[in-house]
């Protein structure tokens, strides 16, 4: 049991400081200059320690500088379409086409760079035992809620948008609104924040406060202060719908679903 | 100056901070260790950031106050106007859709509580990260950042001649929230470190 041989004492000497690389004097314990003890093996330790918990500041910064890319690129987007739209004839759909591409080489270039986590979502369904209903309550609460605050907008007298005109006055067909405005968000932008963003604060931080950011994340994107509240809670509702079912699948066909609803809704209401 | 050690009594030079022999401070009692410079920057870093949620939460409401008062200002007498006329008197807007005056009626009532209500809005987002920040600062400063962001792209998009105004405040707000944003990652990587170093209980 005891005959394990007992570690060596580390020298009690040094010539030179450890961590300071002082010259250390005869007979001395502790450097003079910094006060770290002149004992060798302790000091080796104690300096990997500290280089290492540098390097994970460094990397962990690194890999959190990379959301904030990634939001920034979202912002120049915008900003690029307003210039298109200065200064040249691009009437509305093309800049609702420029934007879903630029969007679209965002989302899977930064999903690159998260290519881990984001693969194993896109590599299962997610709709496994209570996963399908889990998704489709989630959603249809958060349709409800998100439906009955505009609504609330509405009565406040608030414009409505139109999604369909600018398509309809440039003459583009209506399958292309609904490529533009609700399948490629659909799946684009959750690649973008349900995949890239949540996967990688979720490695960061932890799986609730993922959940938080990229909803909040989500919903400033849209640039739309008066939509905040609804896209909020679409983007937990969504994140909640990533997380439980471990997939992007659910989500985006969700995510879709919204945003043709809100097409549909346009062309109903349009109507007699 | 050679002299004692204050603890120790062995033999110091002058120029040393530490005593050769029992490693404390021969002179004053008070030794520095190591890494609590870096702590104490990195706190004040996140306690800065915080500081500048408050500040913008306290614009945003006193900005509401004047923004909104001012659109009021400026378009009661358009509203004056229109109530005095029939409701249905259609009117060209300057994009060239008709409408007619109920609707303006309604849209500039709108635009009104608009102002009012997203300033005031704002202020309580950041009102709500400033308390969430005094207990956890990393989420509530990643959120103030990119509200802060976000509000300067829209005034890009939608009103570029307003581009500069407010820039000073904005630029420190936004280096001080992502100053405080860098430390209080920094710490919990340091914590997470720390944690994974410290020995498993018996």
């Amino acid at each position: 049991m005891s005959d394990a041989s007992p570690p060596p004492e580390p020298p009690v000497l040094a010539p030179v400081c450890g961590l300071c690389r002082t010259p250390g004097r005869p007979g001395a314990r502790f450097c003079a200059r910094c006060g770290a003890a002149l004992s060798a093996v302790p000091d080796r330790e104690e300096r990997r320690r500290v280089r290492l918990a540098a390097r994970a500041v460094r990397e962990q910064w690194g890999e959190f500088k990379g959301v904030l890319w990634f939001f920034l690129v979202v912002m120049a987007l915008q900003i690029a379409a307003k210039v298109l739209l200065a200064t040249t004839r691009a009437t509305g759909p093309v800049i609702d086409a420029v934007l879903s591409a630029g969007m679209a080489l965002a989302a899977v270039g930064f999903a690159l760079r998260e290519r881990v986590s984001v693969g194993a979502a896109l590599r299962r369904a997610g709709l496994a035992g209570a996963n399908a209903p889990y998704a489709a309550g989630v959603a249809a609460g958060a349709f409800g809620l998100a439906f009955l605050y505009f609504r609330l907008l509405k009565s406040l007298g608030a414009p409505a948008i139109s999604y369909l005109e600018d398509f309809r006055e440039a003459g583009w067909p209506l399958w292309s609104a609904f490529l533009l405005t609700s399948l490629m968000p659909g799946i684009f932008e959750e690649v973008a924040f349900r995949g890239f963003v949540q996967g990688r604060l979720a490695r960061l931080l932890g799986a609730r406060e993922a959940l938080l950011l990229s909803a909040g994340l989500f919903a400033v994107a849209h640039l739309s202060p008066a939509v905040f509240p609804s896209h909020f809670l679409m983007g937990l509702a969504l994140g909640a719908i990533r997380h439980r079912t471990g997939s992007l699948y659910p989500g985006m066909a969700a995510h879709a679903l919204w945003n043709a609803l809100v097409l549909v809704e346009e062309i109903v209401g349009a109507g007699p | 100056m050679d002299g004692k050690c204050l603890h120790c009594g062995a033999a110091v030079e002058a120029g040393d901070r530490f005593c050769p022999n029992c490693g404390k401070a021969p002179r004053r009692p008070v030794p520095r260790r190591r890494g609590r410079h870096a702590e104490r920057a990195r706190v004040t870093s996140m306690a800065r950031a915080a500081a500048w949620i408050l500040i913008l939460a306290v614009l945003f409401a006193l900005g509401g106050l004047v923004m909104g008062f001012m659109t009021k200002s400026e378009l009661d007498p358009q509203l004056r106007v229109l109530r005095g006329v029939s409701p249905d008197t259609p009117l060209l807007t300057d994009d060239g859709h008709t409408t007619t005056a109920a609707e303006q009626v309604r849209l500039l009532e709108f635009v009104i509580v608009f102002v009012f209500a997203t300033h005031f809005g704002l202020a309580a987002i950041y009102f709500a990260l400033w308390f969430w920040a005094r207990r956890d600062p990393l989420p509530p400063i990643l959120i103030a950042l990119s509200v802060l962001v976000a509000l300067k792209v829209l005034t890009v998009v939608v009103e570029p001649a307003l581009v500069l105004s407010g820039i000073v405040i904005q630029v420190i707000a936004f280096l001080a929230l992502l100053g405080g944003l860098r430390a209080a990652l920094a710490q919990r990587s340091l914590a997470r470190a720390a944690a994974a170093e410290a020995p498993p209980p018996a």
